[in-house]
């Protein structure tokens, strides 16, 4: 009974939670066609207006920043940054840790202790600092905060995926197959993908947020994109000496990263719990 | 002991491979002479730094004078202060050190408190509480977490100081968010772990033999499921110091975060360079103390050598 309680509860499909995320990816694609301004355009006469409900005008809906930017066009373009760096970043780090981690826990051999120790390296090594390098090594900008990210990604899922592998080819299935003849690649993408696939999903949807907090702490740090190209991170940054005559500068970006980030966190979560795992 | 051996190599490789890492990430970072020199200097004049610096030699040597010249301290001048890198380094780690210590002793208490009343009590309001903060400061980017704080406890109710070093009072602010933030992914863990430990058959034995319940959870359910969370040290330090970079950076606290920041707006790559090299070799070397530790509280991790 208690069970059956918790499972109702738990697994409800978050319609919000998709809703935003919905949003958040539209936005990324298709945002610049409706920029109400220009987002990069200064304009000094008009700074540091309030939003419409706090003393502004429709002109304006979330007000100006320090230098008369509007930032309701500068949060739709800045959610653009977020989309690719994320989405990129889990791309690469996620096919790389698949690949690795399929391989050290299929082979068993010298590969896997080496991907295992370069997995523990990368895992106690902090993003930030590989940001900090590659700021100076390939200059700050996207291609620097998907790197970065991806870097601090591809070691979770190939530990994560390395130790179902180990668990999923000691099964019949899989021996089976092996007295048939099948070959090593044949045996990794029809039996052992297919059944790590869920598991991968979860970590994606899990991950997507960590990846936007991610970047935006770059972008706050100055390693990501560079000004004039609007993100998340650096308008807060921004904001953050104006707060006390132009506090929409900062909490608007805020507050649209913390909803878009935990409607990933809802959803993974959903997802995990429908495939299967634990909340 | 094997297990302490083990250890030992497996840290040793890790530092290997990070010196590897950082190495190339020099090496991949363009010519270093341009900016060394200025640009009326002659082919003649850069030729004499290149072989003077060693930069004609194939990679495998630098990367051998690299490493001897790390082992001897030696890592290199400031471009900008003209003072050697160690030396600048040296000076702001213990602000650094102190920050991540405070830091990471409200991270404990916080996550054995509240992730042991969530489990306890699951599924009651006082979870779903504790579960929802902790959902809010893990999708919260933590700097702005501090600027709505500064902004409140700094500027509003002039309670804590805004920025700097000095006295204790300043460190609430920085160290507190940063455990805090820290605090969220080991809280939920230990939630996770502790409820399932606490279904576990020897709980049910140990409240059969009337064991009084906070013995039960004291000295049984929280150590055993504590360890879990421990385990995760090497990612927590990491954590730890990503977030002191970039909490030091908003409270303009005097360590090793505002040292990095500033060298790179000003491009000092030899500053950059040593604070990785140095930073994630204390990260390793970290969660090497606390796997030792880990294996003198546990034994069963001792013998899955």
């Amino acid at each position: 009974m208690k069970k059956l309680y918790k499972q109702k509860q738990v697994n409800s499909l978050p319609i919000v939670s998709l809703v935003v995320i919905g949003i958040f990816v539209l936005n990324g694609l298709f945002g610049s066609l409706i920029l109400p301004k220009d987002p990069t355009e200064t304009d000094l006469v008009n700074k540091l207006l309030p939003p419409v409900f706090f003393g502004g005008t429709w002109n304006y809906p979330l007000g100006t920043d320090e230098l008369g930017r509007d930032v309701l066009s500068r949060i739709i373009a800045g959610g653009r940054v977020s989309l690719i760096v994320a989405a990129a970043a889990i791309v690469v780090g996620g096919i790389v840790g698949t690949a690795l981690g399929i391989i050290a826990g299929y082979y068993e051999n010298l590969a896997d202790t080496i991907i295992t120790r370069l997995t523990d390296a990368s895992l106690a090594f902090p993003s930030i600092l590989l940001a900090l390098l590659l700021s100076i090594g390939i200059g700050p900008g996207e291609k620097a905060a998907i790197i970065a990210i991806a870097f601090a990604m591809w070691a979770k899922y190939a530990r994560t995926v390395r130790s179902e592998v180990l668990i999923i080819k000691t099964a019949n299935y899989i021996t089976q197959a092996k007295i048939m003849g099948a070959g090593d690649l044949r045996i990794i993408t029809r039996h052992i993908l297919p059944n790590i696939k869920d598991m991968i999903i979860v970590m994606v949807s899990l991950e997507v947020g960590m990846s936007i907090i991610s970047e935006a702490s770059l972008s706050f740090l100055g390693l990501s994109v560079v000004p004039p190209t609007p993100s998340w991170g650096q308008m807060i940054a921004d904001g953050k000496n104006y707060f006390q005559n132009g506090w929409w500068v900062s909490v608007f970006p805020a507050l649209i990263t913390i909803i878009t980030v935990l409607s990933f966190q809802r959803f993974g979560n959903w997802l995990k719990v429908s495939k299967g795992g634990k909340a | 002991m094997r297990y302490l051996a083990k250890k030992i190599i497996e840290a040793l490789i890790t530092i290997f491979i990070v010196t590897i890492i950082v190495f190339l990430a020099i090496h991949s970072s363009g010519d270093p002479i341009n900016s060394l020199l200025p640009d009326s200097a002659t082919e003649a004049q850069r030729q004499e730094l290149t072989e003077k610096l060693g930069l004609d030699r194939p990679l495998v040597e630098q990367y051998g004078r690299f490493v001897k010249d790390a082992l001897s301290g030696d890592l290199g001048t400031s471009y900008t202060s003209k003072r050697p890198v160690l030396e600048m380094i040296a000076e702001k780690l213990p602000y650094t050190f102190e920050l991540a210590l405070v830091a990471i002793i409200i991270a404990f208490i916080v996550t054995i408190i509240f992730g042991s009343l969530a489990a306890i009590w699951k599924n009651t309001i006082l979870d779903r509480i504790i579960l929802a903060i902790a959902a809010f400061f893990k999708a919260s980017p933590i700097f702005f977490i501090a600027i709505l704080a500064v902004q409140l406890l700094g500027v509003k109710l002039r309670v804590l100081p805004v920025a700097g070093a000095g006295t204790p009072l300043h460190l609430v602010m920085p160290a507190g968010l940063l455990g805090l933030a820290i605090a969220s992914d080991m809280t939920t863990l230990l939630r996770s772990n502790m409820i399932a430990v606490l279904e576990s058959d020897f709980i049910k034995f140990g409240r059969l033999r009337g064991l009084p319940e906070y013995k039960v959870i004291l000295k049984h359910a929280l150590r055993n499921s504590f360890s879990s969370v421990l385990a995760l040290s090497s990612f927590i330090f990491a954590s730890l110091i990503s977030g002191s970079i970039v909490v030091e950076t908003i409270f303009a606290w005097p360590g090793v975060g505002i040292l990095s920041y500033n060298s790179v707006i000003s491009r000092d790559f030899p500053v950059v360079q040593g604070i990785v090299l140095i930073l994630s070799i204390l990260t390793i070397l970290l969660s090497f103390t606390m796997d030792a530790l880990l294996a003198m509280l546990d034994p069963r991790i001792r013998k899955s050598v």
